[in-house]
């Protein structure tokens, strides 16, 4: 009989642990009194599944069983709730009863099936870890997707409590990590093991030293403008070399304002928050931006985490429901699409860089006829290359984080938006370009590809307008809006990748695609009439589809490219395009809950509403405290391990048992310097073994063990001058470092026996 | 050969990847809780429980490569630390060598094996750290010891092996076993039956089987109802002293537990001072027990070939020893079966012929059985050879190795199911 790899200890503890699995996975899914039976069974098949291993169990067995198990447990419930073999229970007790058969079953084999097949082949183990993991994955995955405010029996607990839910489940997930890989143990010994769980200890605590000690998000922005900056001076003409010094120079200066700044609490200034750091809501980039990230989220519509909490602080309703938060605007067409202006020429209006410590205003000035300004503030909660703000910010102004770990950044943004709608006639007769932009700026908006379809077929659009309004710019505008709503279907599953001119594949195709296509399209036909246009890229947020607080929360599903025009006199006004025509489903309401629990951190209530006063200071672990408790506590146990060694050495000089506490003593230093006795050695045999380097100590333990057995003794004094003898051989014969090494060993006495 | 260079080649390079099959398979769920659940729906158990993981393994991983790196530096300095000689099959010895038990050394793990020659070994703690402890199943000469030291992580998902080849001369000999079963030889001529164990004058029986002719009234009755054998009484004819036998060792698979039984009767001395004994391989015909024995550790490389040296040695003896004439078989058939059949044949008289298993003798006796695993020397099918033997005429003494015993047909029908 081949006995398991697996000690009876290990085998109980993975036991133990599926059964705690099962209870776990079944928590909130079923009656106490299913997950009872359930657990019973589960442990039940645990150490059957290891008693049938070690019996040597055919494994053509042992899958029939697990086979015929889990169909017993898909039946078997079934079977209970519709069998009139039962009368004797009742409707409730019958829907228990078949719980109790169906999970029971279910835990039952599956804990079989993992033991046995663990206990035979060593890899199982893994799928056993898995499990564990799984199960706890399961219990919390409400909070998938960055939902904080769920798992409920956890969040409102922690936000009433004033801790951060999501470092929680952190800390949770790793000690579940760190369980589960006790599932894939060998058999070991139980020092080895102690040992082995020390140093993962430190290793781990150094870890999560080390994590926070990445580069802030303050740092990660310096970066991003570095590299701005360096790309605008190439394209500006200057040496490389040039440029290339210009840009450290600027990275050092504004890395060295972060640390100024961090110095002074960064927290105050918003940033204190590190991008892609674990616990991070949203990776990198989550928030899209760009028209390729943009395409990304808008084809997958499971990406639906928060990214941003806007906070209105007054009343606003947008003139078609629907509020505008742009990022970024493309405006340069680059010969083959349109993109960011990264020369920084035009665009003045577009705020492109974050605040760090004085407000950042737009270049250009908005009309007060047509525009309201709205204050709000906004937290991002994802990574972003510039800052999202109702359109159009007009100033932005940083402002306090009031949750560094929920927040990447914080600002307050002046907004002037739009108090108009397009059909508004006083926007009529207006003409697109003023007369103060220079020819290069009313070219770089005007540009558009080397097409000659995009003005036929934008005069084709045009040539029936009223000849009253045949040059009027939003009359124009409109025609072609509506040409495209009408004409145009909407959809992600159409993405014309793979050609040069995606706007062309899509308007002169089957005008089919998502709202990148949709906007550059327009932005393009618009061009094509003299109307300066751009793609804004941002989110637009549906009033429909959110709650009625003054908080609005942005999800990364909300992602949006809309194009503008520009009329003279009022600005840029967003031209948003709404296709009649669409097969993808309404969006999804936001969260109601995590809106307003988000809205309620913004504001400063770090328990997000739930506790009966505001809790502003959130709960930190105190590291430091317990760094210090565990130096301390090792430097008490060294200094007591230190005072025994002296305490030992010196009490045979006095006492009633000098010759034993001496001869002690010396045991004592043998064993600091490594000549100590070996398990199930005799004296006589330590004393033969290094009578090369102690020749005193034959004699010494022969006098030694006739006092303690019975026999001839010597006097007092020729005892201690054998001990002597033993002192001095041991410094001569010994090397000075093992001497040295013997008298810093604080515990060698502890081997003395 | 190609394909077991190749299986070799595969074999080193597995070795010597760090990775297991359960660091690869925890390396890919982890990838995939990482990818689908840590990223894709931002699980944050399942992102810190995987790094949790990825820590603990890198951290065992580094381990486990720091501790063999070492190991190797240690081996590749190390002589063989073994002194030759004798060492017997079934027992364990300690073989002199030891290496740093690692035992404060955090996440990792150490064993050792020996490839070559095959042999059981246990790493003993001593304050020295692990002396080897070695338990042979075969027989053989040897002037090599392959190391295997194997160097796993904690939790299985690293390992690395080290091989050295350390030389050593010694052999290694079967060893004695509780052997309370003597050979049905006859030991005197005519039909008396001796004891082999007593004098070879003296206690002669006076009795001969029955012979066609024979008068009726000389029958033994009372020996016939004991024995149903028909034995009548003999006058006091002369009787030949037959103190010799003449005996081979039979190679094949699973032959240890025969070797030990051959070893056992040769040493006792059932077999007569005028022996004659022969293995395969072997192409001298022994005189003695040492030499005898000799002949049984070098037979250890012709399991292949079992049986094709028995013709020649037993033209080799003389013909009127060969009516005492006792055999070691293999409870696996083989070649060598046919060798016997044919020589069998020709033999003036009947051979006692040994039979030694070992297993488990109570295998059919739990309901249980059925659902177990059995092993190969368990699934061999004894009671078949037992009454193939049988067949060809000679006695046929089935022992068993632990228990030191015949056994009973019933009994090798319950271990054979």
């Amino acid at each position: 009989m081949n006995t398991p790899f697996e000690s009876r200890l290990i085998s109980t503890i993975k036991a133990i642990l599926l059964s705690i699995a099962m209870t776990i996975a079944l928590w909130t899914q079923t009656s106490p009194t299913a997950q009872i039976a359930a657990v019973a069974l589960t442990l039940c098949g645990a150490i059957l599944g290891r008693v049938l291993a070690a019996k040597e169990l055919k494994l053509s067995i042992a899958i029939g069983v697990i086979w015929l198990g889990f169909l017993m447990a898909f039946i078997g419930p079934e079977w209970v709730r519709n069998t009139s073999a039962l009368p004797f229970l009742d409707a409730r007790n019958t829907l228990i009863f078949s719980d109790c058969v169906g999970f029971g079953l279910l835990g039952l084999t599956m804990a079989f099936g993992l033991r046995y097949l663990s206990c035979r082949w060593r890899a199982w183990s893994v799928f056993e870890a898995a499990v564990v993991v799984g199960s706890v994955i399961w219990l919390f995955r409400q909070h998938q997707n960055e939902r904080i405010d769920r798992p409920r029996f956890l969040a409102d607990w922690a936000l009433m409590q004033g801790y951060d839910p999501t470092s929680i489940i952190m800390i949770i997930g790793a000690v579940v990590g760190g369980v589960a890989m006790g599932m894939v143990l060998y058999q070991q010994s139980v020092r080895k093991l102690a040992l082995s769980v020390i140093l993962l200890g430190a290793l781990g605590y150094w870890y999560s030293w080390d994590q926070q000690d990445t580069p802030d998000f303050c740092e990660e922005s310096c970066l991003d403008q570095t590299r701005l900056f360096k790309a605008d001076c190439l394209a500006s003409g200057e040496d490389e070399s040039t440029c290339e010094r210009q840009a450290e120079e600027k990275e050092d200066a504004c890395i060295q304002k972060c640390e100024d700044q961090g110095g002074q609490g960064e927290d105050s200034q918003g940033q204190g928050k590190e991008p892609g750091e674990p616990g991070t809501p949203g990776a990198p980039g989550s928030g899209g931006g760009v028209t390729d990230q943009m395409m990304r989220n808008e084809s997958n519509s499971s990406t639906n985490d928060p990214v941003a909490v806007a906070i209105f602080h007054q009343d606003y309703e947008p003139p078609n429901d629907i509020l505008y938060f742009r990022q970024q605007v493309l405006s340069l067409y680059d010969g083959k699409r349109l993109s960011i202006d990264t020369v920084n020429e035009f665009d003045e209006d577009v705020i492109r860089e974050f605040p760090y410590r004085s407000s950042i205003q737009a270049g250009e000035n908005l009309s007060e006829d047509f525009h309201l300004p709205i204050h709000t503030s906004m937290y991002l909660m994802a990574d972003h290359p510039q800052p999202v703000a109702l359109t159009s910010s007009v100033e932005i102004t940083p402002t306090k984080n009031p949750a560094p770990h929920k927040f990447l950044t914080a600002y307050d943004v002046v907004s002037w938006v739009s108090a108009t709608p397009i059909h508004d006639m006083r926007l009529l007769g207006r003409a697109s370009i003023p007369s103060d932009w220079t020819k290069e700026k009313a070219d770089h908006y005007l540009a558009y590809a080397d097409d000659p379809r995009y003005e036929s077929l934008s005069n084709e659009l045009v040539r029936d307008i009223d000849p009253r309004y045949a040059d009027d710019t939003l009359v124009k505008a409109l025609k072609i809006k509506t040409y495209l709503e009408k004409e145009g279907f909407y959809t992600r599953k159409e993405r014309h990748a793979g050609v040069d001119d995606s706007t062309a594949s899509f308007l002169f195709g089957n005008l089919k695609g998502y709202c990148v296509h949709f906007a550059n399209a327009a932005a393009h036909l618009f061009r094509s009439q003299g109307i300066a246009s751009r793609v804004a890229v941002g989110y637009a947020v549906q009033g429909r589809l959110r709650g009625n607080g003054s908080a609005v929360l942005i999800m990364a599903d909300r992602a949006h490219a809309w194009p503008e025009i520009h009329i003279e006199g009022v600005g840029w006004v967003p031209f948003d395009i709404y296709p009649e025509r669409s097969d993808e489903p309404p969006g999804d309401i936001v969260p109601q809950d995590l809106e307003s629990l988000l809205g309620e951190i913004a504001r400063g209530d770090l328990s997000g509403g739930r506790a009966d006063e505001a809790i502003e200071t959130p709960f930190e672990m105190p590291w430091t405290r317990i760094q210090t408790f565990l130096i301390v506590l090792c430097i008490l146990l060294l200094g007591m391990a230190y005072f025994v060694k002296g305490w030992r050495k010196v009490r045979g000089l006095f006492g009633s048992h000098r010759t034993v506490l001496t001869y002690v003593a010396l045991q004592d230093s043998l064993n600091g310097r490594g000549l100590g006795r070996w398990y199930g050695e005799t004296r006589d045999q330590h004393a033969l073994r290094i009578r090369d380097i102690v020749p005193s100590l034959t004699p010494l333990t022969e006098a030694h063990l006739r006092r303690q057995i019975g026999g001839r003794m010597e006097h007092d004094d020729d005892f201690f001058a054998l001990c002597t003898d033993v002192r001095r051989e041991l410094r001569t014969n010994l090397p000075l470092w093992k001497t040295i090494l013997g008298m810093i060993n604080p515990i060698g006495w502890w081997y003395t026996k | 050969m190609a394909p077991q260079k190749i299986r070799d080649a595969l074999q080193r390079t597995r070795e010597i990847f760090p990775l297991t099959a359960s660091g690869l398979l925890l390396g890919g769920l982890l990838y995939l809780a990482s990818t689908y659940l840590g990223d894709g729906e931002k699980d944050y158990i399942a992102r810190n429980a995987v790094d949790a993981m990825a820590l603990i393994a890198a951290a065992s991983g580094m381990a486990t490569l720091l501790a063999s790196g070492a190991l190797f530096f240690l081996i590749t300095r190390m002589n063989s630390g073994t002194s030759g000689g004798q060492w017997e099959t079934g027992e364990r010895h300690s073989t002199g060598f030891s290496l740093p038990s690692l035992a404060w050394w955090p996440l990792v793990q150490m064993s050792l094996k020996w490839t070559l020659p095959s042999a059981e070994v246990d790493l003993v703690t001593s304050r020295k750290g692990v002396e080897e402890w070695v338990r042979f199943s075969q027989r053989g000469r040897h002037r090599h010891i392959a190391r295997a030291i194997t160097v796993r992580g904690l939790f299985g998902l690293f390992a690395i092996t080290l091989r050295k080849s350390f030389r050593c001369d010694y052999r290694v000999v079967p060893t004695r076993s509780g052997l309370s079963v003597t050979p049905e030889l006859m030991m005197a001529d005519g039909d008396g039956l001796g004891h082999p164990e007593g004098e070879p004058v003296g206690d002669l029986v006076e009795t001969r089987r029955y012979a066609p002719g024979d008068p009726i009234r000389l029958v033994l009755w009372k020996a016939y109802a004991r024995s149903r054998r028909l034995l009548v009484r003999d006058h006091e004819s002369a009787v030949s002293v037959l103190p010799s036998a003449t005996a081979y060792f039979l190679c094949g698979p699973d032959d240890e537990p025969s070797a030990t039984t051959a070893r056992t009767i040769l040493e006792s001395g059932v077999l007569g001072d005028d022996l004659s004994f022969g293995a395969d391989g072997t192409n001298r015909v022994s005189k003695n027990a040492a030499g005898a024995l000799e002949a049984i550790i070098d037979s250890v490389h012709h399991r292949e070939a079992g049986g094709r040296g028995l013709a020649g040695f037993m033209d080799s003896v003389d013909r009127s020893k060969l009516r005492r004439c006792l055999f070691f078989v293999p409870p696996v058939p083989g070649p060598w079966l046919d060798s016997l059949r044919a020589v069998i044949q020709n033999m003036p008289g009947s051979p006692v012929i040994f039979i030694t298993v070992q297993g488990r003798l109570d295998g059919a006796k739990g309901a249980f059985s059925l659902f177990e695993r059995r092993s190969e020397k368990q699934s061999h099918d004894v009671v078949g050879l037992f009454q193939e033997l049988q067949g060809l005429g000679g006695t046929i003494q089935v022992v068993h190795h632990d228990e030191g015993r015949t056994l009973s047909v019933s009994e090798l029908k319950a271990m054979s199911t």
